[in-house]
């Protein structure tokens, strides 16, 4: 690792210290019309100029204990009937501007079911001029390539770096190898890849995570967006613990010292209240480029470091 | 009780205006919820976190979180005083806040602080209370917070 034998103390100034080394000092705030977002520092405007679609409504076949579903739940998806193309030509004639497409993954490709939907994603861009950004779970060569071809503005995946948790937590047959693989084939095709990291995501535990950046590391990624386990009613993690800040922290500095160019923001998934007022500092000090959904004073914290805030209406991983 | 477009409206709540939530006054002490149009275009609630009892709190202060389909933000306290109680089952199980806006769906009881003078803020009567809530569906509306996404 990158932090060798310095205090926790000095590694939060050296992150700090990297950011400011590389980066101008300003951060970015996100508030996409995922949901309403209202604080007293930061309030949407444009709530409908990003919207998020998942392909396959509210279902799943993964189930992975964190989620069942429930994060496809608010996303938007094609009426009986209705192509892709012409949801997001509905979406684009009220004022949306970009959109995310996601959805549940198939056990068998461990990815998003998106090759039949390529076509439409083309005309989507050509025709009408949306930003497009995908998650895409594993992806094979063909899908990486056609998504090229269709040309979407940015890939999402989430990066595992534990054998235990793909197979325990997400229920599939597939390895750390596979992940590794799928980068390797995005940024082949020549993606602007945006991969996540979720802290905690086996039950509350640090078990994958510095492996997945360690993998991440060895590509450059356009950006790295890290999310905390959110325990969610109705899923097998409901009464999970999530991380503790301080295991959060050491991760942001770590990872801010490993990826020392590369922009990394905090995603919109974490718990909330208390423990994500402290994230949300510890996000800042430990130099992170910018934060979604941010807790109220995070804005006014961030200025007190020298920082200059700037707000979007888009998803963080779309928006950098 | 009366209904306005569906929603079920008590008259003789209190209701903050600003942020939609009812309160039910006893003496010093009041439970308090949120109203079924504003959790309506929130859509289901997700997680609910509440600070604990004890916490003293002024008018607009927060006293909790909400991530909603629609919606992630504070609750902000519709009146000054001290945390009394806090509903757990809401806190285990957030949908019962959408389930049951008025019934086991409340989310705190505070001790009240300044209720006689705060209390003017507040709304309640059938005819301001209606009045109110015919304006803010259409306003809900307008912005589109109760369209079908």
């Amino acid at each position: 690792m990158a932090s060798g034998i310095l205090g926790q103390s000095d590694l939060k100034q050296q992150a700090f210290a990297v950011r400011r080394t590389y980066f101008p000092d300003e951060i970015d705030f996100y508030a996409p019309g995922l949901k309403r977002y209202s604080t007293e520092e930061f309030e949407q405007k444009r709530p409908r100029a990003f919207l998020p679609i998942s392909l396959t409504g509210s279902s799943c076949a993964l189930q992975c204990d964190h989620c069942e579903s429930k994060i496809l739940e608010p996303m938007i998806s094609p009426a009986k009937d209705e192509s892709l193309f012409y949801l997001c030509k509905r979406l684009s004639d009220s004022g949306t501007e970009g959109v995310l497409i996601s959805g549940g993954s198939s056990p068998i490709t461990g990815g998003v079911p998106l090759l039949k939907f390529t076509h439409d994603i083309a005309r989507i861009k050509s025709e009408l001029g949306l930003r497009v950004f995908v998650h895409t779970g594993l992806v094979c060569e063909k899908t990486a390539a056609e998504l090229k071809n269709a040309g979407v503005d940015g890939v999402m995946i989430d990066v595992i770096g534990a054998d235990e948790t793909i197979r325990d937590v997400y229920h599939l047959n597939f390895s750390v190898k596979d992940f590794d693989r799928s980068l390797e084939l995005l940024m082949k095709y020549g993606h602007s890849v945006r991969p996540h990291i979720i802290l905690g995501l086996h039950y509350g535990k640090f078990i994958g995570e510095y492996s997945a950046l360690e993998m991440i590391a060895q590509y450059s990624v356009h950006a790295l967006i890290l999310v905390i386990l959110t325990p969610l009613a109705g899923t097998a993690m409901q009464n999970t613990k999530p991380p503790e800040v301080s295991e959060i922290e050491n991760f942001f500095q770590e990872s801010r010292l490993r990826l020392p160019r590369t922009p990394i923001l905090l995603g919109c998934a974490r718990p909330p209240g208390k423990h994500k007022e402290a994230v949300d500092r510890a996000a800042v000090d430990c130099g992170l480029n910018g934060i979604a959904y941010p807790a109220e004073g995070i804005v006014a914290y961030s200025g007190s470091k020298g920082l200059k805030p700037n707000f979007h209406e888009k998803a963080c991983s779309c928006g950098c | 009780m009366f209904t306005v477009h569906n929603y079920n409206i008590y008259p003789d709540l209190f209701y903050d205006p600003k942020e939609h939530f009812w309160l039910k006054a006893e003496g010093k002490r009041a439970r308090i919820g949120m109203d079924p149009l504003v959790q309506d275009s929130m859509g289901a609630f997700v997680v609910v976190q509440l600070d604990p009892v004890g916490k003293l709190m002024s008018k607009g202060d927060s006293f909790g979180t909400v991530e909603a389909e629609k919606y992630v933000g504070p609750f902000r306290s519709p009146v000054s005083g001290i945390i009394v109680a806090v509903n757990e089952q809401v806190v285990q199980n957030p949908r019962l806040t959408n389930a049951e806006p008025y019934g086991n769906g409340w989310l705190i009881e505070m001790e009240l602080t300044d209720f006689e003078k705060e209390k003017d803020g507040l709304l309640t009567g059938e005819e301001p209370v209606r009045k109110w809530f015919e304006h803010e569906i259409q306003r809900y509306q307008e912005k589109e917070w109760l369209a079908e996404s």
